[in-house]
C-alpha cells in the first residue's frame, strides 16, 4: 500500500495517483483537509514498524501493509478555507500538517521526501550556500532592506539584476528595470533577494533516487536538445 | 551577497514553449546526484542555468512542476517516482532509519 498526501486537484498528485492506478497499484489518497471529517490517522512508530490504523468511511485501513508514502501539502488550504458549514469539523489547516508531518517524520516507511528534508526549501538563501559548498557556482545573490543597498547591486551588477521575494512562498521572478528603481523605498518594508540576472538557457533538473531528467525549454518540434556546456 | 561574478552573456532562449527532454554532459549529472544525495532530497528539481563559461543552480524545489512538460516526459518522470513508491528501485539515496545499511 502507498499512502499519498495532498489533494487530487495538485498536479503532480494527480499524475502520479492516474500512474499508479495504470500500474494497478494499491495506494490511498489521502486529502489533509479530509483530516478529522471522516478521515482519522492515528499511529505509533519505533525503529522498525509502524502499527496504527487509517479511518475511512468506516472503514479501518491497518498502516503495518503501509510501504512507501509520497507528499505535497502546498495545495493544502488555510486555516479559514477549511471551516465547512454544516459539516463534520474537520482539523484546521495548521493541526492537519502537523498531523501528516509528525507521522511523515517519524515512521519508518520510504517517505519521499520527509519534511525535515524539504525543510530547507523554507529559505531562498541556504540552499544557494550549500549548493556553493558543493562546488558549484551560484550568481551574486543580494538581500536587503536598505534601498541604497538595492540600487548599489543593481549597479554593482551591470544593472542586470532579477528581484524576488526571500520568503518560502512562491513569488514571480522579473528583472529589475530602471522604471522599478524609484519603487527601491519598499525594500525597508519586504526585505527582497537580487540576484544578479546570468543569461543563458534554463535547464530544470528532475532527480528521481538515481535517475535524472534534464529538461530544456524549447520550441516545439525540437524534443531533444544536447546541452554541451562544460560543468 | 555571496554568488560568483557571471560569464560574458550568452545566447538567450527565445520563444519557448514546454519543458522537453534534454541531456547533461556526464560530470555535471553526477554532480548533480551527489548534491542531491547530500541534501536528502532523491526527489526534486534542480534549476541549472547554463552560461557560456559557467553552470549556475539558481535554485531547488522538492516537487518537479510535472505540468509544465511534455506529456512523454511527464509520463517517464511520473513512472520513476512510482517505481520508486512500489520499491522497484532499491538504490535510492535515503538517509530514513529503513533504509541505513542498503546502499
Amino acid at each position: 500500500m502507498i499512502l499519498l498526501f495532498g489533494a487530487l486537484s495538485d498536479s503532480a498528485i494527480a499524475y502520479l495517483a492516474h500512474r499508479l492506478m495504470e500500474a494497478k497499484a494499491r495506494f490511498f489518497l489521502l486529502d489533509p483537509r479530509q483530516l478529522g471529517a471522516g478521515v482519522d490517522l492515528e499511529w505509533e512508530a519505533n525503529p522498525r514498524s509502524v502499527a496504527g490504523h487509517l479511518r475511512h468511511d468506516g472503514q479501518v485501513m491497518p498502516l503495518s501493509g503501509v510501504r512507501s508514502a509520497y507528499v505535497h501539502l502546498l495545495s493544502v488550504p488555510r486555516r479559514s478555507d477549511a471551516a465547512g458549514q454544516g459539516k463534520p469539523a474537520a482539523l484546521s489547516s495548521l493541526s492537519a500538517q502537523w498531523l501528516v508531518r509528525s507521522f511523515l517524520e517519524t515512521t519508518p516507511i520510504l517517505v519521499c521526501n520527509r519534511p525535515s528534508a524539504i525543510a530547507t526549501n523554507y529559505s531562498k538563501t541556504w540552499p544557494q550556500q550549500v549548493i556553493t559548498a558543493h562546488g558549484f557556482p551560484v550568481a551574486r545573490t543580494f538581500v536587503t532592506n536598505v534601498p541604497e543597498e538595492a540600487r548599489e547591486s543593481y549597479e554593482t551588477c551591470g544593472r542586470r539584476v532579477i528581484y524576488k521575494s526571500l520568503s518560502a512562498r512562491r513569488s514571480i521572478v522579473k528583472r529589475l528595470t530602471k522604471s522599478d528603481l524609484k519603487r527601491l523605498p519598499n525594500v525597508r518594508a519586504c526585505p527582497t533577494q537580487l540576484q544578479e540576472w546570468v543569461p543563458g538557457v534554463d535547464v530544470r533538473v528532475h532527480v528521481m533516487g538515481r535517475r535524472l531528467f534534464p529538461t530544456v525549454q524549447a520550441e516545439l518540434g525540437q524534443p531533444c536538445i544536447r546541452v554541451d556546456a562544460d560543468p | 551577497m555571496f554568488g560568483a561574478e557571471t560569464s560574458e552573456p550568452y545566447s538567450l532562449t527565445a520563444s519557448c514553449n514546454g519543458w522537453h527532454a534534454a541531456a547533461l554532459p556526464d560530470g555535471l549529472a553526477k554532480r548533480s546526484l551527489d548534491l542531491a544525495e547530500s541534501l536528502n532530497l532523491p526527489f526534486m528539481e534542480l534549476s541549472l542555468l547554463l552560461g557560456k563559461r559557467q553552470t549556475f543552480i539558481l535554485a531547488i524545489s522538492e516537487l518537479p512542476e510535472l505540468a509544465r512538460c511534455e506529456a512523454g516526459l511527464r509520463d517517464r518522470i511520473t513512472d520513476a517516482l512510482a517505481e520508486t513508491l512500489l520499491g522497484h528501485e532499491a538504490d535510492i539515496p535515503l538517509k530514513s532509519s529503513a533504509r541505513k545499511g542498503r546502499r
